[in-house]
């Protein structure tokens, strides 16, 4: 058998090399253009389908803003305060409208979260104090509080908050069981009250953020 | 015959070292295996299901502006009015 030589040897691998290389190249570029071109030839066929837990909310009415104006201290029923709603709908100082501006302030409702995932929730919310969010001015008088609300009827289940309270940047409890199905029984909505002070600083008031979180539950 | 073994002694010379050889086939190897590495490796992301990734906390804002009542009231009207009657003994 004839010896080849080194230089034949280096010939044979570098060769080897272009072409593995070159393959490699054509089969990524043909995974990339992968697509079901077939049909099957035979009908029975097994599926496998494996659901994931998820665990999700999204708040698809995240803003709740009152817009520009003042406590229209002329009518009596506003010496003091105006008391804003943002609630199934806007109610103002139970309907004495206080709250003017130059132009008419806009009529917010309140926040809304659906349960978008595949397990029921608990959910937790986390706000700016009063003192935080009117930047220490209005005291005491100066409120902002929250209260959850069945958006669609029997989605939470127990653990409602039905009643105004404070924020205390803390993780308060909003709803203990939040359904995630039906899909016509997974909707909660968050109300907003504020208290605006008669005199309060001329300025703009908003806070850096309202967390909502959920966590599986049974 | 010299001339023979010298020819032949210089073609020698004249190829390629062992340690070039030594180098060209772990070069082969390696792109080999990293070549299929990365074949195998597209093929199972292609493969793999899609991971849904909800979203477990969301962030709302609440907003509102107090504004000066008396804002863009530069000027002010007022009206008086009265009435002149008749005197009734006249």
């Amino acid at each position: 058998m004839v010896d080849i030589s080194n230089r034949t040897l280096a010939l044979l691998l570098v060769t080897a090399i272009v072409v593995s290389l070159g393959f490699t190249m054509f089969s990524l570029n043909k995974i990339d253009q992968a697509s079901i071109t077939g049909r099957a030839l035979t009908q029975p066929g097994n599926v496998t389908l494996n659901i994931q837990d998820a665990t999700s909310i999204y708040l698809y009415k995240s803003l709740v803003d009152f817009g520009a104006g003042y406590v229209n201290t002329t009518k009596a029923t506003c010496a003091t305060n105006a008391t804003l709603n943002a609630s199934y709908r806007y109610i103002d100082s139970n309907d004495n409208d206080c709250w003017v501006g130059t132009t008419e302030p806009p009529r917010p409702t309140g926040l809304a979260l659906e349960n978008d995932g595949n397990r029921n929730v608990t959910i937790t919310i986390k706000g700016p104090t009063p003192a935080g969010f009117f930047q220490g001015q209005g005291a005491p008088i100066a409120n902002i509080s929250w209260k959850s609300r069945n958006n669609e009827t029997g989605s939470c289940v127990s653990g409602l908050q039905a009643t105004f309270i404070s924020f205390d940047s803390t993780a308060q409890s909003a709803c203990g069981r939040l359904l995630f199905t039906p899909s016509i029984s997974d909707d909660l909505a968050i109300d907003i009250q504020v208290i605006i002070p008669a005199g309060l600083p001329v300025g703009g008031y908003s806070n850096s953020t309202i967390e909502l979180t959920a966590a599986a539950v049974g | 015959m010299e001339e023979q073994i010298q020819q032949v002694v210089e073609k020698k010379e004249e190829d390629l070292p062992k340690s070039i050889i030594v180098i060209l086939v772990v070069l082969a190897v390696a792109i080999s295996i990293l070549g299929t590495f990365t074949v195998l490796n597209e093929i199972n992301r292609l493969n793999a299901a899609p991971v849904y990734e909800g979203n477990q906390v969301q962030s709302g804002k609440i907003s509102l502006t107090v504004i000066d009542p008396k804002e863009g009231l530069a000027t002010a009207t007022g009206k008086v009015t009265f009435e002149i009657k008749k005197n009734g003994g006249n």
